[in-house]
């Protein structure tokens, strides 16, 4: 009986640790990432700090300071890192816009770079002094792009195919509220409103072009998460776009149905 | 140690089914994931015929009654701004920033 107990304490432990991660949604993970994030910054604020308190006074412990908190920020970034990738995967996986083939290009990249933080850790674990830290610290900046620079390009795919859809879904109603309103007795206002729609529509399209242009160069060598961030800007920018004829939609529809 | 290892095959089953049963239909969703869920098939061009259907519907009821000639319904509307307000581009910080 005893036995049975234990083992069934074993399972419910082991359970406890595992459901929350199975049950967790892209939203929940996003803000892991950005938990992470935060992580990385207050680390970094306090290896940069070290490095000052090592300039003024050269003591063995300050210099344990410097190699200890560069450990930690080196470690922190790569959490980061590992979070962002497990939030991309999960965003794509669960995504039922995206298609087969990007959910499965997401995941692989997500499984190769994971292996790859893997291999960083090792690397950092293994610093004992500020020599090996400088020569981590320059490893790690320059494979933390690496590690991200895959996934962010087919992140961008998705989005601009996601966005593309939302567009067309806004220029199919646009042509339905307009076939609708040709028929109504006073249609000025609802073809004004109609045409703003178009114009925003116009604006939008062209910002998803530019994106997806600007997500095709996310890629190494160069500044591929600059590029991703410039990419980001278009795509938020059609956002606002399609939100606003959105809202011209609206109008339209109450003015066709309330007359 | 037979009924040890039975026991313990049975609660493993048990939390397993449990465990899938909380990531399927207990997970918390923000709003705008429950939007994006409910407002997904609409969107996804045949994927969901249910909701499609409904859709058909409530547009020919609105039809009947003379109200609604666009063969859109105000939740086509709401479902496209749910979908809109969704998208999110975030940005990665560089390490060497």
């Amino acid at each position: 009986m005893k036995k049975i107990i234990a083992v069934l304490t074993l399972v419910a432990s082991l359970s406890a640790n595992t459901l929350p991660a199975l049950a967790a949604t892209p939203s929940e993970l996003r803000q892991v990432w950005l938990d992470a994030k935060q992580v990385r910054l207050d680390a970094d604020a306090e290896y940069r700090q070290a490095q000052l308190d090592y300039k003024k006074d050269k003591t063995p412990e300050n210099d344990q300071r410097v190699i200890d908190t560069a450990k930690t920020v080196l470690n922190d970034a790569l959490d980061e890192a590992e979070a962002w990738l497990k939030w991309k995967r999960l965003e794509a996986d669960e995504n039922p816009r995206v298609p087969a083939d990007l959910k499965s290009n997401v995941d692989n990249d997500v499984d190769a770079n994971l292996a790859k933080i893997d291999g960083f850790r090792t690397d950092v674990a293994g610093i004992e002094n500020r020599l090996q830290v400088a020569v981590v610290f320059l490893k790690i900046v320059g494979g933390h792009t690496s590690l991200l620079t895959d996934v962010a390009r087919n992140s961008g795919a998705m989005w601009v195919y996601i966005g593309e859809q939302l567009a067309s879904k806004v220029s199919d109603y646009e042509t339905k509220l307009r076939t609708a309103a040709a028929d109504m007795s006073d249609n000025t206002e609802a073809l004004a409103k109609l045409d703003v729609v178009k114009n925003e529509l116009a604006a939008a399209n062209k910002k998803i072009a530019l994106a997806k242009t600007a997500y095709e160069k996310v890629r190494l060598p160069g500044t591929p998460l600059r590029k991703f961030a410039e990419a980001n800007a278009y795509l938020r920018q059609a956002k606002t776009n399609l939100i606003n004829a959105q809202v011209q939609l609206n109008h339209v529809f109450s003015l066709i149905t309330s007359q | 140690m037979k009924r040890t290892i039975f026991f313990g095959g049975v609660a493993i089953s048990l939390l397993a089914l449990l465990g899938a049963g909380c990531a399927k239909s207990s997970t918390p969703k923000t709003t705008d994931e429950k939007a994006a869920v409910e407002t997904a098939a609409p969107s996804a061009d045949g994927v969901m015929e249910e909701t499609a259907e409904a859709t058909s519907t409530d547009a020919a009821e609105g039809e009947v009654a003379g109200k609604n000639e666009t063969g859109l319904t105000q939740q086509d509307l709401d479902a496209l701004k749910a979908d809109l307000q969704s998208m999110q581009a975030d940005d990665v910080p560089e390490l060497a920033n």
